[in-house]
């Protein structure tokens, strides 16, 4: 059977042109859930395409015409911030080919598969993993399978309506181990900045702005194979433009005394990989952690969120503020402070001005104190979350918003979560800008402290037309009723 | 980086703490900073060189600042589709714009978002007396 997978990239309208955008603009690594897929499908003989549009920087599928003529079946992964370029690609499948089975999956599919069923010309949804559902997919539309024997699949019997199949195990540690490595040999030398690969999957937390699957589940391959994964990746180093792995994992160092073992092996086996990963502040106060893999990381990123330790119980991520020093204090005894950065969130639903100072108060501190690299960004409403299913049970927040490209500059979206106003967020943006520049000083590479302002708030308040005396209403009023008096009379008019 | 490299970055971070927690902290330092970013920060014993004494004078902070905020964040990346070489018709937005559409009005163009693109370039921004550290090892 002939599949056409299809990773689509993020995009929005700039500049009155639609343009690949975010973290597809930079091509980070390749889409490893499309790629992994393809390898699992290649594996049981099936002829597959990936038309890796994010590399393509492209919502179009012109190059893959023939491929997508001679498909038996079009798979489409994608998350919520790609999905408008999803629905669009949807629709150029079905202009060209009315007959295709398509199947949609990834996390925003897996959210809402009877929403995406219902309104867009596709059959099937997987939810969740697609590894074995795939393949039993293919297997049923070649009539080896009954469809309702496929796992994890939704999709629309027109007796039932919607049908939800069962939902397959979670794969296992060890099967996990066994899913065959993509063969990134076969894209062009520096196509991604970094190649990807996973050690684990799942996160053992449910933090409140999480959208990320698998929450307090976590499953991971043993040291030894993912030592051996990664060697087989190294020796595709040429593919990418910084020659560096990206292990995609939600926490890398979930287990630290397994992720100590796995600097052990690279060291064992005379490996010099530079490493890019996400790790918790509580997985830092390991010391053999960081004194082992401190030689191979290129850059990490810890997810600290809130300044303010009440914020962290809200988040729900198991930390406190003196965890998150303890953890910047331990990157800089090992002389890798200035490679972690930590990503702070202001404007979560629950604060006022006071706590997104709070937040920027700490952030500083731990620049100022141990040289670790900060981030802050504004909160966005990301489906998946906790927080996010709160906004839709109130019915602020609904699926269909994800339709449409915009959500960058989404002013409601971002006012149904952020409490603070304009021109508080102008202040502290003042704020933000002099730590910028005074972070910037000792002349580093990249920039110390990083704060994006919200596009909606630049683009929907401008600061200059801010005076809110200075109304349209207050116009009016002058002109209606000049105040008393004024230099002039009106003729006419008695006074 | 090397030691001596490292040794260097962290002095002068050092040096610029006080700096840094009054801003963070005291909204009467961020005030004199913006009105006279130069009076604040000999306050605060940050010495400049020259060339960017010379840049502040007379400024406010945020005149400065807007001058050099672009390149203090890097490019903003954002890549050309290949197909189309002009801009999309407000019809094509629509046609691609997916689930329901209300109306076919123009839409306006917004700022992209933010995204800093790996090293912000070689700016001016200062040679301050600061010890200079050397490069971060490339990611």
């Amino acid at each position: 059977m002939k599949v056409l997978l299809i990773a689509p990239p993020i995009m929005d309208v700039v500049d009155r042109r639609l343009r690949v955008v975010g973290v597809d603009a930079l091509r980070e690594c390749p889409p490893l859930g499309i790629y992994s897929l393809g390898a699992v499908l290649e594996r049981k003989g099936h002829d597959v395409v990936i038309a890796d549009l994010i590399l393509h920087g492209t919502r179009s599928l012109e190059s893959f015409d023939h491929d997508l003529a001679t498909a038996d079946l079009v798979g489409i992964g994608s998350t919520s911030m790609a999905w408008p370029t999803a629905v669009d690609v949807i629709r150029q499948v079905r202009d060209r080919r009315p007959d295709v089975p398509i199947v949609c999956g990834g996390i925003h599919p897996t959210l809402f598969d009877r929403y995406v069923l219902a309104t867009f010309p596709v059959q099937f949804v997987v939810r969740g993993e697609g590894e074995v559902a795939l393949g039993r997919l293919c297997d049923a539309l070649e009539g080896r399978l009954d469809m309702t024997e496929v796992p994890n699949l939704s999709w629309t019997n027109p007796a039932r309506g919607l049908v939800r199949n069962h939902i397959h195990p979670k794969l296992s540690p060890g099967e996990l181990e066994t899913i065959p490595l993509p063969d990134f040999g076969r894209l062009a030398p520096a196509s991604y900045k970094c190649l990807g690969m996973e050690s684990s999957r799942g996160c053992a937390f449910d933090c409140s702005f999480c959208s990320t699957p698998y929450r307090k589940t976590w499953r991971a391959l043993s040291p030894e194979r993912t030592v051996d994964h990664l060697e087989q990746l190294l020796a595709q180093l040429d593919r990418t433009s910084s020659g560096c792995v990206h292990i995609v994992d939600d926490e890398f160092s979930m287990n630290p005394a397994r992720a100590t073992a796995i600097a052990r092996l690279i060291r064992q086996r005379g490996l010099t990989p530079r490493l890019l990963f996400d790790s918790r502040a509580q997985d830092l106060l390991h010391p053999e952690f960081v004194a082992g893999i401190a030689p191979y990381t290129a850059g990490l990123l810890v997810g600290a969120e809130c300044g303010y330790d009440e914020g962290l119980r809200e988040v729900g991520k198991g930390t406190t503020c003196e965890t998150l020093e303890g953890a910047a204090r331990v990157l800089s005894e090992h002389g890798i402070a200035a490679r972690a950065d930590f990503s702070f969130i202001l404007g979560l639903p629950w604060e006022t001005r006071r706590e997104v100072e709070k937040t920027i108060r700490f952030a500083t501190h731990l620049f100022a104190d141990y040289g670790v690299h900060i981030m802050m960004q504004w909160y966005r409403q990301i489906p998946g979350s906790r927080i996010w299913e709160d906004a839709r049970r109130a019915q602020l927040v609904h699926e269909s918003m994800y339709d449409n490209f915009g959500f960058f500059r989404d002013l409601y979206l971002f006012r149904t979560s952020c409490r603070l106003d304009p021109t508080e967020i102008y202040e502290i943006a003042d704020m933000t800008d002099q730590l910028r520049w005074l972070s910037g000083l000792p002349g580093q590479q990249r920039p110390a402290i990083v704060h994006h302002f919200p596009t909606p708030i630049a683009s929907n308040f401008p600061r200059e037309t801010l005076d809110v005396e200075d109304s349209g209403l207050s116009n009016l009023r002058a002109i209606a009723k000049p105040s008393r008096g004024m230099p002039f009379r009106l003729e006419g008019v008695r006074s | 980086m090397s030691h001596d490299e490292r040794e260097i970055y962290e002095k002068s971070i050092k040096l610029l703490k006080p700096a840094l927690e009054r801003v963070a902290s005291d909204p009467a330092f961020r005030e004199l900073l913006e009105q006279n970013p130069l009076q604040a920060l000999d306050e605060m014993h940050v010495e400049l060189d020259d060339i960017m004494r010379a840049e502040l004078t007379g400024k406010r902070f945020s005149e400065f600042w807007e001058a050099h905020r672009k390149a203090a964040e890097g490019p903003v990346e954002v890549r050309e589709l290949p197909p189309e070489d002009g801009a999309l018709k407000d019809q094509q937005l629509d046609a691609i714009s997916g689930g329901v559409t209300f109306g076919t009005g123009s839409l306006v163009s917004f700022a992209p978002p933010y995204v800093p693109v790996g090293p912000a370039p070689t700016t001016t921004i200062l040679t301050p007396r600061l010890p200079k550290p050397g490069d971060f090892e490339p990611l």
